[in-house]
């Protein structure tokens, strides 16, 4: 038994710190990547397609977008189960209770784990979450019965990993590992986590099309082979049509605002996608870094964020605090305001406001 | 911290040259172009050195790297000094060029003592041994001929000056101009907070507000869209619904007209193969039919033969009849008058037989025999009647015997009742009562011969036994009676058997006509039929024809009626039609089954009510669908509105943050001009206060600065008022400032060495009077601290040559021109004795 396993698509969610249009490319790319998913699983010849929620989000989905869910869905040849999440909760108006899908599909109702065999000896259990916020854990006092293996399909937390996800998850429909094999289950099949994990008995392929940037690990979808006992061999798969990508420069030595963007140009320029630059190092403070300026760099891109926050601007802090002028006491008492960007943006601003500067706009 | 010498190895014009310098007053004395600028240049960078890198702090920083790098070696720009700190010696070598030969040199101890000094850039900067930088280096411990002239031109210079120097070390900048800037920037990047105010703040809140509406319009859109959605749904699976049901309704009647069909060809095809023609009508009435029939209906109401109980013929009673006698004349029951007349002469003799007895039978219990005998006759009573009842007598008979009885006794107790009164009446003589008697017994046999004759019987002399023959005639004649009674019996039986015997021959005559009928009819049904056969065999033969008779009407009806029902089911059509029909009808059934799936059950119902149910229904989802499609094209990206709704959040929250932090900057700059200003005003203070009757000749004696603005204040001393200090003469401005400068200097010096000051022609603008009085000053303030003093002016040196005495002090010339290289050095001169 083969099994291809995905979810956490997030289709129509938005990507604020895009513009419009390519915040438009960004969801296309999400649809692409649900096409290339499907793809896999006719290539992979695998007998199911498990998506464990988080497929879209209800609250944003577009009209496009259900048929688009739902002419894939058609097309595919393989036998797809859809777990609701919290993002896509299953209801009366939702497009799974909506849409009329075809006999290959099937969608998870109940907020509780309900049997669906795959095979004579092997069954899957799925559940739904039916609100978005509150739902229960699947797995504490269920017991999976019946012959043969059991396998689960949903949208849950793992409680001891709550800590480890990267944009602070709530802990939707949450459980304990040890929770699964209680139950009598070979595998869960899980999604809610974005950073992908590869536990014992359970498995979170991670999201498969990047949302954030700094998203790290093997994420993708997971082609989980099940043995007649019910253990899984996993094999992730990249799917991700979105490039996004993470990068530092360093200003260190920039004399003046035409280095700097020489130095962004020179981080960005083979890139494609959605990129962030992070800039670092110190310079000096006449030297003038401009978020608008550096932006229009990323022509070529998807998007472009520009981070200064961890720039140190060459000002002798130590020894204009040793100062007993007026300028040493603003220094001394605003390096005590506690925030540091805070700090940073204040001691930046008056100091630039001493030296009658025009770039005053720290941010 | 005290200037021993600079070394300029290449430095603007200057090379390998060497300024020896006093920790006391220096007097730097030469003419225009004598270099005087480029040494205190080359004071200045020997002990702060350069940035590294391209740029500079501030543009006079810059400027005056650029006015003093070497005119002839472009590859060498150093310079060095020898600086006395307050507890050692210090050689700096300033690598002004290539920043990277910098040292600073522990003279006594051979220690690099660089990381004391080194900026972040890399650099060794001495001005950090008093607490300064480079810029501030310059700016606080340099007081130059301009200075001079805007405190001299400028009444409001020195306390501007006294703001600057307050303000930042290197920077030209006061801090309520930092505060002005701040507020500028704040009201070009943030804008009021004002419901009418256009500035970034409030464009980007009317955005974020414009946003926040179109974003809630789409998510209303969108919501409405899903619920209109689960709407249209829900219409298309009632439609759904309701057309599965029309359709197994049809099913349910296909499958029904289908079986209908079916049955009508079968039967049809079964009843034309049964009627290939149409049978043969029965006559409209069979006689032979009705005559057996009639027939045997009268043989079934044929009379019962006679029977008699008795057996005898009515001519057997008649000859009975004949010999019995005729009844009686006369009484056969005595009359009871007679009876009674017989009583009362039985009792009229015993009276008076009674009455012949007396007296000895008063004496005699009386009425014994009689009481005796009534009970007996009442015991007798009671007896007839149990026996009556038990032998079986009519009620009637034993009533009428126990009713003679009890008359009997009736009487015999009567007798004694009317006796005794008429003994008791004897209460005359026995002969009266005697005769009494007598003529009572004498009555009583005329009235019993009375009634006997009246009986028909003649009494004779003896009514007694005339009474006895009347009662023995009286028996004879009932027994006559009783033997003419049984004459009557026998004529009523007379009667019955004569009616029997009527009876029996008519129906010997009923049952011989009936007979005669069954004949005849098994004659019409058979005409070889005889008359001999026995007629239980007639009637047997006759219901055989009968019931055949009746099996072939039965079945010419059942033909009749299936061919009607045949004529009916083609109703114009043929066998093969209604196959066919049938086999339509079938086809349809099945492939409306096979359109419903296995397993459908058929439904019956009203089908057109359940069509009209999903023409509804279909309406219903047109209609809703129809919306649906308009709800589409009206949604909003509600992704895209909220992309865009939280940008414009962002920017209100950047320009929000943005005035905050402005905001928080201003006051924190306010805070530490207020506390700075504090600090500063008493040290200034105390400065002027000291030389201030010396410098003013004693006009003033008194000097305050307000911690506000530094604004200096000198009171008169001959009115005791005070005055602003701008108000001041020049001369005593001039005087004033470089007090200021020095108290400044020394109070922005945070480490415990004293600073020196390079001042350059600070007495350039004076007339004699003044120069004397500042040289004077900055005498008495070089005890304690280096100053350098640049000058052009002969009287200057005049002064120098004729005041500075001592170890401490030098005096300076500088030869004519330093534009040739490595030209002669300065001449430096120690004053003081031997000097």
């Amino acid at each position: 038994m083969k099994l291809l396993h995905f979810a956490d698509l997030h289709l129509d969610a938005p990507f604020a710190w895009l513009d419009p249009d390519a915040a438009r490319r960004r969801r296309q790319h999400r649809r692409d990547t649900l096409t290339r998913i499907l793809a896999l699983a006719e290539a992979e010849q695998v007998d199911a397609i498990l998506s464990a929620g988080d497929l879209f989000e209800h609250d944003r989905v577009t009209p496009d977008t259900v048929a688009f869910l739902q002419a894939s869905f058609a097309r595919s040849t393989r036998p797809i189960y859809l777990a609701p999440g919290n993002h896509d909760w299953y209801g009366p108006q939702s497009p799974y209770a909506v849409i009329e899908w075809t006999a290959n599909v099937h969608v998870f109702t109940e907020a509780a784990l309900r049997p669906e065999p795959l095979t004579p000896d092997l069954t899957l259990w799925g559940a739904a979450h039916r609100a978005p916020a509150n739902t229960d854990g699947f797995f504490s006092n269920f017991r999976a019965t019946g012959a043969g293996r059991h396998l689960a399909l949903a949208h849950a937390s793992e409680r001891s990993w709550l800590t480890a996800q990267e944009s602070g998850k709530q802990p939707h429909a949450p459980f304990d590992a040890e929770e699964i094999a209680a139950s009598g289950l070979s595998h869960a099949f899980l999604g809610h986590f974005h950073v992908p994990k590869d536990a014992e008995r359970h498995t979170y392929p991670g999201n498969p099309d990047p949302l954030e940037f700094g998203e790290t690990g093997e994420r993708g979808v997971v082609l989980a082979t099940v043995a007649p006992d019910g253990s899984v061999s996993r094999e992730r798969r990249p799917v991700a049509v979105s490039q996004v990508h993470d990068v530092e420069v360093a200003l260190d030595g920039c004399e003046h605002a035409d280095d700097v963007r020489d130095r962004v140009n020179a981080g960005i320029g083979a890139l494609r996608g959605s990129v962030r630059v992070t800039l670092t190092g110190t310079v000096a403070p006449v030297v003038r870094v401009d978020s608008a300026d550096l932006s229009a760099l990323g022509g070529h891109l998807d998007g472009l964020v520009i981070r200064r926050d961890r720039i140190t601007v060459g000002f002798d802090l130590p020894g204009i605090a040793e100062e007993a002028t007026v300028r040493g006491q603003f220094v001394r008492t605003a390096l005590e305001i506690p925030d540091p960007d805070r700090r940073r943006r204040v001691v930046l601003l008056g100091l630039r406001a001493f030296e009658d500067r025009a770039d005053l706009e720290v941010v | 911290m005290w200037i021993e010498r600079i070394t300029a190895r290449s430095f603007g014009a200057l090379r390998d040259q060497t300024l020896e310098l006093g920790p006391g007053m220096n007097v730097v004395f030469g003419p225009n172009e004598a270099g005087k600028s480029t040494w205190h240049a080359a004071i200045r960078m020997a002990l702060t050195g350069v940035r590294r890198g391209r740029g500079s702090a501030t543009r006079e920083a810059s400027m005056l790297e650029d006015q003093h790098r070497p005119w002839d070696d472009p590859d060498r720009w150093a310079v060095e000094a020898r600086i006395r700190l307050a507890d050692r010696r210090i050689d700096l070598v300033q690598d002004l060029l290539g920043k990277v030969a910098c040292r600073a040199t522990d003279v006594d101890l051979g220690v690099d003592v660089s990381a004391e000094i080194t900026r972040p850039d890399g650099t060794p900067d001495a001005s950090i041994w008093l607490g300064l930088d480079r810029d501030a280096f310059a700016t606080t411990l340099s007081v130059g001929q301009g200075d001079m002239l805007a405190v001299a031109d400028s009444a409001g210079a020195l306390q501007e000056h006294m703001q600057r120097a307050a303000a930042a070390h290197g920077t030209d900048a006061t801090a309520a101009g930092a505060i002005e800037r701040l507020r500028e920037y704040r009201r070009r990047a943030v804008g009021a907070d004002t419901a009418v105010a256009k500035g970034p703040l409030r464009a980007a809140m009317r955005e974020a507000a414009v946003r926040d509406d179109e974003l809630a319009e789409a998510r209303r859109r969108h919501a409405a869209y899903l619920e209109h959605g689960a709407e249209a749904e829900a219409a298309a699976h009632a439609l759904a619904e309701a057309e599965r049901r029309l359709a197994l309704l049809r099913l349910g009647q296909a499958q029904s007209s289908a079986a209908a069909a079916r049955r009508r060809a079968d039967r049809a095809a079964e009843l034309s193969a049964r009627h290939p023609i149409p049978p043969r009508r029965l006559a409209a009435r069979d006689e032979l039919a009705d005559a057996v029939a009639g027939a045997l209906a009268g043989w079934v109401a044929r009379p019962a033969a006679p029977t008699w109980s008795t057996g005898r013929s009515s001519a057997a009673i008649e000859a009975e009849l004949a010999a019995i006698p005729a009844a009686p004349v006369g009484d056969v029951t005595p009359a009871s008058a007679v009876l009674a007349a017989f009583r009362e002469l039985d009792l009229a003799e015993e009276a008076e037989r009674a009455i012949r007895r007396v007296p000895a039978e008063e004496a005699m219990p009386p009425a014994g025999p009689a009481g005796s005998m009534a009970i007996i006759a009442a015991a007798g009573l009671l007896v007839a009647a149990a026996i009556g009842l038990m032998a079986g007598a009519p009620l009637p008979a034993i009533a009428l015997g126990a009713g003679a009885l009890a008359l009997i006794a009736w009487w015999i107790l009567g007798s004694r009742r009317a006796s005794r009164p008429a003994t008791i009446r004897q209460s005359g003589t026995a002969e009266d009562r005697g005769r009494q008697a007598h003529e009572r017994a004498t009555a009583a046999r005329d009235a019993l011969a009375e009634r006997l004759r009246e009986r028909g019987v003649e009494p004779g002399p003896d009514p007694r036994s005339a009474y006895d023959g009347y009662l023995a005639a009286c028996r004879d004649r009932a027994a006559m009676a009783d033997t003419a009674a049984g004459a009557e019996a026998l004529r009523r039986e007379l009667g019955s058997a004569r009616a029997a015997e009527e009876l029996a021959a008519d129906a010997a005559r009923a049952l011989a006509a009936t007979e005669a009928g069954l004949r005849a009819a098994l004659a019409g049904t058979d005409p070889r039929a005889d008359d001999q056969t026995p007629i239980g065999d007639v009637v047997a033969r006759l219901e055989a024809w009968q019931a055949a008779r009746a099996d072939e009407t039965v079945q010419a009806e059942r033909s009749i009626r299936e061919y009607e029902e045949l004529t009916g089911l083609l109703d114009g059509k043929t066998v093969a039609d209604l196959a066919a029909d049938a086999a339509r009808t079938e086809a349809r059934a099945l492939s409306l089954g096979a359109a419903a799936g296995p397993g459908a059950t058929p439904l019956e119902g009203d089908e057109q009510a359940a069509a009209d149910d999903v023409e509804r229904r279909r309406e219903a989802a047109a209609s809703l669908s129809g919306a649906m499609d308009v709800r589409e094209a009206d949604l909003v990206d509600v992704a895209a509105a909220e992309e865009m709704a939280t940008a414009a959040h962002a920017r209100v929250e950047a320009v929000t943050e943005l005035a905050s932090v402005i905001d928080e900057t201003m006051a924190l700059l306010e805070a530490a001009q207020r506390q700075v200003h504090r600090d500063l005003a008493p040290v200034l203070a105390t400065a002027i206060r000291e030389w201030l009757p010396t410098l003013s000749a004693g006009a003033y004696v008194e000097a305050g600065v307000n911690p506000a603005d530094l604004s200096i204040e000198v009171k008169e001393a001959a009115t005791g008022a005070w005055r602003q200090a701008k108000l001041l003469s020049e001369g005593t401005r001039e005087q004033i400032y470089l007090l200021l400068r020095l108290a400044m200097a020394q109070h922005l010096v945070t480490t415990a060495e004293s600073a020196p000051m390079l001042l350059d022609e600070v007495t350039a603008q004076a007339d004699t009077d003044r120069k004397r009085a500042i040289l004077d000053m900055l005498q008495s303030l070089a005890v304690e601290r280096q100053l350098v003093l640049f000058t052009h002016d002969d009287a200057v040196l005049e002064w120098a040559e004729s005041h500075l005495r001592g170890e401490s002090h030098r005096v300076i010339r500088l030869p004519a021109s330093t534009t040739m290289p490595a030209g002669p050095e300065p001449v430096s001169v120690a004053i003081g004795s031997g000097a």
